[in-house]
């Protein structure tokens, strides 16, 4: 299976291309688009939840805070959505050449990608205006990168099968979303949630892998190492289980999607 | 001899009517709950496209597949070129494939006729590396009575697939004879390959209408699935 992957890889490449080529030339904004809309939610969440709803940020300033889990949530949220509809919607491809049909999630996980490198170069101004020291910390930012990558990855292309199997599905899935923007600590800390719902925070794979990425990129700290743990162990889990599910489902997909 | 492709007992079932589409989950849980109480399972709502279909094909043999709507050619050649599995028997096909069933699919019109190009190689299995090689030659052959940049997506991709037919592949042809813009530029690809003796097509071309095919003297035979009916 990896060496059929690898052998069509410039599929992957080119699909994703093409999906960040047309993403920006039918956006008037273009490129600007991957900045403005993490900035602008970031600008939103300030004055929201920091202003008015007075919601803390555990002492670090409320734009940083907020912006540090954005830009890997936004990733998140869109691979999830966009490679869950990958299938039901490149049903031409399906129906008519034959290509290992795990490339087109994987190719929309690559094409955010774009997005998320150009979400984080703004953090770059961050530094800059607020004069955050870098700290060591910053050197597990490449391997969170991976860990968010394939989580969303894991989750997406289990929903792409799962996609063309119920048609019903992917009604459910931006809503599914939505919930647990709410349930993972984007908009508040994961340490202001009272003792009697931490294990809400703790099952959460993306509790960790949000946090991890503040712990990343804002110096002084701390990060519970076992959510981080089990993110990587539920990715882990769920990437087997949904490529598996994949594979089995993947020989009728031409058939009724 | 050594048949290139090889056919066993090749059987496809399609399920028609309700179950043809994808289900809903909440069918499907219903269904689950009215299972203790439903006695076996119909599976008269599926139809047999294909039953029990065996045959070779030698290495350079191209073979004309006939028969009448809804015989089972397009399926057989989904099956050979791995769209579809088989629900039954099995297939051998040496080397890579080459399918060309309905052609069209992967252009998009926000991207320019080069990056088509690109785009449309890959989705047929070339390289970069072979995409650039063969470029001049995709974008020669091609009618020059548009703009390179509006070139339609599927004769960009006739133009690849022709090109491809050079590397010695298994060729798998979906011919919708009728529209005579469509035969000529197929014509135009034969003929042209023929001519400089690089015609080197090993595999299935499915005919729906005889008219306008006789320009392909090359076919040895062609088997009827009459038996398919």
């Amino acid at each position: 299976m990896l060496s059929e992957l690898w052998t069509y890889r410039e599929l992957a490449y080119f699909l994703a291309w093409r999906d960040v080529k047309v993403r920006y030339k039918q956006t008037v904004l273009g490129v600007l688009w991957a900045v403005l809309q993490p900035f602008l939610t970031m600008v939103l969440f300030t004055v929201l939840f920091g202003q008015l709803a007075k919601i803390p940020t555990d002492g670090v300033p409320g734009p940083i805070f907020y912006f540090c889990a954005l830009v890997p949530w936004t990733y998140f949220s869109s691979t999830v959505s966009n490679a869950g509809m990958s299938l039901v919607g490149n049903r031409d491809l399906l129906t008519k050449i034959y290509f290992p049909r795990l490339i087109l999630p994987i190719s929309v996980a690559l094409s955010n990608l774009v997005d998320f490198f150009i979400g984080s170069a703004l953090f770059i101004g961050f530094i800059l205006y607020y004069e955050i020291p870098l700290g060591l910390n910053l050197l597990l930012w490449p391997l969170l990168v991976v860990l968010m990558f394939v989580l969303s990855l894991a989750l997406g292309l289990f929903l792409a099968a799962l996609n063309v199997k119920y048609r019903d599905f992917r009604y459910a899935i931006p809503f599914a979303i939505q919930l647990l923007m709410f349930a993972t600590p984007i908009i508040y800390p994961a340490s202001m949630v009272p003792e009697k719902f931490q294990w809400i925070v703790a099952v959460n794979p993306l509790s960790g892998l949000i946090e991890a990425f503040r712990y990343a990129m804002v110096p002084d700290r701390a990060l519970s190492w076992n959510f981080l743990w089990f993110s990587i162990a539920v990715t882990v889990v769920l990437l087997w289980v949904g490529v598996a599910y994949f594979k089995k489902a993947e020989k009728a997909f031409a058939d009724i999607v | 001899m050594n048949p290139s492709i090889q056919i066993r007992g090749l059987s496809k079932r399609y399920r028609i009517g309700r179950l043809q589409q994808g289900r809903t989950l909440r069918e499907e849980i219903v269904e689950l709950a009215k299972r203790p109480f439903v006695r076996g399972v119909p599976d008269s709502e599926s139809i047999w496209a294909l039953k029990d279909v065996s045959f070779d094909v030698g290495d350079g043999e191209v073979v004309g597949i006939i028969g009448n709507n809804g015989a089972g050619k397009s399926t057989l050649l989904k099956i050979l070129s791995k769209i579809t599995y088989p629900t039954e028997g099995n297939v051998k096909v040496k080397g890579r494939v080459a399918s060309l069933l309905e052609v069209g699919t992967g252009f998009h019109e926000e991207l320019t006729g080069r990056e088509n190009v690109y785009l449309n190689g890959s989705i047929l299995g070339m390289r970069k590396r072979e995409v650039d090689k063969h470029f001049d030659a995709i974008v020669a052959f091609w009618r020059r009575d548009r703009p390179f940049d509006v070139m339609l997506g599927e004769e960009c991709r006739h133009h690849i697939a022709e090109r491809r037919c050079v590397g010695r592949l298994q060729r798998i042809d979906d011919h919708q004879v009728g529209s005579q813009a469509k035969a000529g530029r197929q014509q135009r690809g034969h003929g042209r390959l023929r001519r400089s003796g690089q015609l080197d097509l090993r595999g299935g071309c499915a005919v729906h209408r005889l008219r306008g095919r006789s320009d392909l003297p090359d076919t040895s035979g062609a088997q009827s699935l009459s038996g398919l009916d």
